[in-house]
């Protein structure tokens, strides 16, 4: 019995965009939200100041575009008329408007009056596995990963690199190899069956290399695609266990003093012998 | 035997005239609520005095006030008029204060500092709109005359209230 088990995973990214207005009263939607794959804007917050006199008519609108269906997906105007100056602070829930369809959004006034210090955000929403393919780890990886190699003809068996005719010529040549052999082993059995056993070994052998041929082509066909396929890991993953390391043991220092009538005694047996050999080459003479 | 029945009888017909009172009990939750968001800070421009100014080093605090029914509250926010904790002070402080709306959530709040109500170091906000409201207060104490602060802590409180109309 064989147990096996996949991880996978599916992580749903919230976010918040930075001020949008840091650059002007105008902003390119493509450069505030993150470029993810079914993305979905669920929520808007604004703040700005007026500067004005009270019986000033005013009004300010923020808004975005539809690139769908044109005009504006969100639309939402502060009447000042009547009103000081102040600072306001706004933030209003949006029904999961898709960054395809969202489109570039703006601050405008009508009126007298000075709008400055504006600072608008939208908070986000994505799945990281939106699009299966973008980890291994997601759910349905393999699946959308042989979809993608098929619909790329990277597993297309029937391509015109692969000619299963002459794999079915190469059997019927071998086929017809065989009866001719077979009608000479009539002849002589002995060697007959000799040759019929090295032919069949070399046979066999023929096949096999054909069968590496078609796996190694398949191989480099999905090699080919894993290569094609951007998957950038930039560091291996490793755990290092934990724990605490002690320090080796030391050795204190401490003195040791010489034995010097030791030293003394050595020195002169060394001396000694030493003498000894020296004069040793000399007994001859 | 009888006598006994009467005797328990009356005492019954004691107890059933006898007053009753049934509480009725409810909660009201209050549709508006105060929260702290900056922390006041004084600093030190000159010996003598304490600002929370930021031109003086210091930092205003900042409250804000909900209310989720317009028009039923009002908002009271009194800057402060002597310390709550303080070395040993042995000459008069003069305060000063001021509460200004720093930010609205809705136009219809604008108008708030126009409209307000000033006494004595109160400031009073008729909140008609629903909402949130920031309120910056500012407060500054100067020490006698020629004369500096002694060193230690000083603590001084804003007091805000909402108060059903």
């Amino acid at each position: 019995m064989v147990a096996s088990y996949s991880y996978s995973y599916s992580d749903v990214i919230n976010g918040r965009t930075n001020n949008a207005a840091a650059n002007g009263f105008n902003w390119d939607m493509s450069n505030v939200l993150p470029p993810q794959a079914g993305l979905t804007v669920g929520g808007i917050v604004y703040r700005y100041s007026v500067e004005k006199q009270r019986e000033d008519e005013l009004k300010v609108t923020i808004q975005n575009e539809d690139k769908i269906l044109g005009g504006y997906v969100l639309s939402y105007t502060d009447d000042w008329t009547d009103k000081e100056g102040s600072r306001i602070v706004k933030q209003y829930q949006l029904p999961n408007i898709s960054i395809d369809r969202i489109g570039n959004g703006s601050i405008t006034q009508e009126g007298t009056g000075t709008v400055f210090d504006p600072n608008v955000g939208y908070t986000y929403t994505y799945d990281e596995c939106y699009d299966p393919l973008s980890s291994p780890e997601c759910p349905g990886y393999e699946d959308a990963y042989l979809a993608y190699l098929f619909a790329n003809g990277l597993l297309d068996l029937n391509g015109p690199d692969y000619d299963p005719m002459q794999e079915q010529a190469l059997l019927e040549s071998l086929d017809t190899e065989t009866e001719l052999e077979e009608e000479q082993a009539a002849i002589d059995r002995e060697e007959e069956e000799e040759e019929e056993e090295e032919n069949l070994e070399k046979l066999l052998s023929i096949r096999d290399e054909a069968d590496e041929l078609a796996n190694a082509f398949a191989q480099q066909q999905l090699l080919l695609a894993l290569n094609n396929a951007i998957l950038l890991k930039p560091y291996i993953e490793t755990v290092i266990a934990g724990g605490i390391y002690e320090d080796a043991p030391e050795l204190q220092d401490k003195k040791i003093s010489d034995n010097r009538r030791a030293a003394l005694r050595m020195g002169l047996a060394q001396d000694q012998v030493h003498e000894k050999i020296v004069a040793s080459q000399y007994e001859g003479d | 035997m009888l006598n006994k029945t009467l005797t328990i009888a009356a005492i019954f017909v004691a107890s059933s005239a006898l007053a009753e009172d049934v509480p009725i009990t409810g909660n009201v939750q209050s549709k508006c609520s105060i929260h702290t968001t900056t922390q006041g800070v004084f600093g030190t421009p000159t010996i003598n005095k304490l600002s929370t100014k930021g031109t003086d080093g210091g930092v205003n605090p900042i409250l804000r006030v909900d209310t989720s029914q317009a028009g039923y509250y009002i908002a009271k926010i009194t800057t402060p008029d002597s310390f709550t904790t303080s070395p040993s002070l042995n000459d008069s402080v003069a305060w000063t204060g001021d509460v200004n709306v720093s930010q609205v959530s809705d136009v219809a709040m604008a108008n708030y500092d126009a409209d307000k109500v000033i006494y004595n170091n109160t400031h009073e906000y008729d909140l008609v709109a629903a909402g949130s409201t920031w309120f910056e207060v500012e407060a500054t104490a100067e020490y006698g005359v020629d004369k500096s602060l002694p060193g230690g802590e000083y603590v001084a409180m804003v007091t805000a209230e909402c108060i059903a109309k």
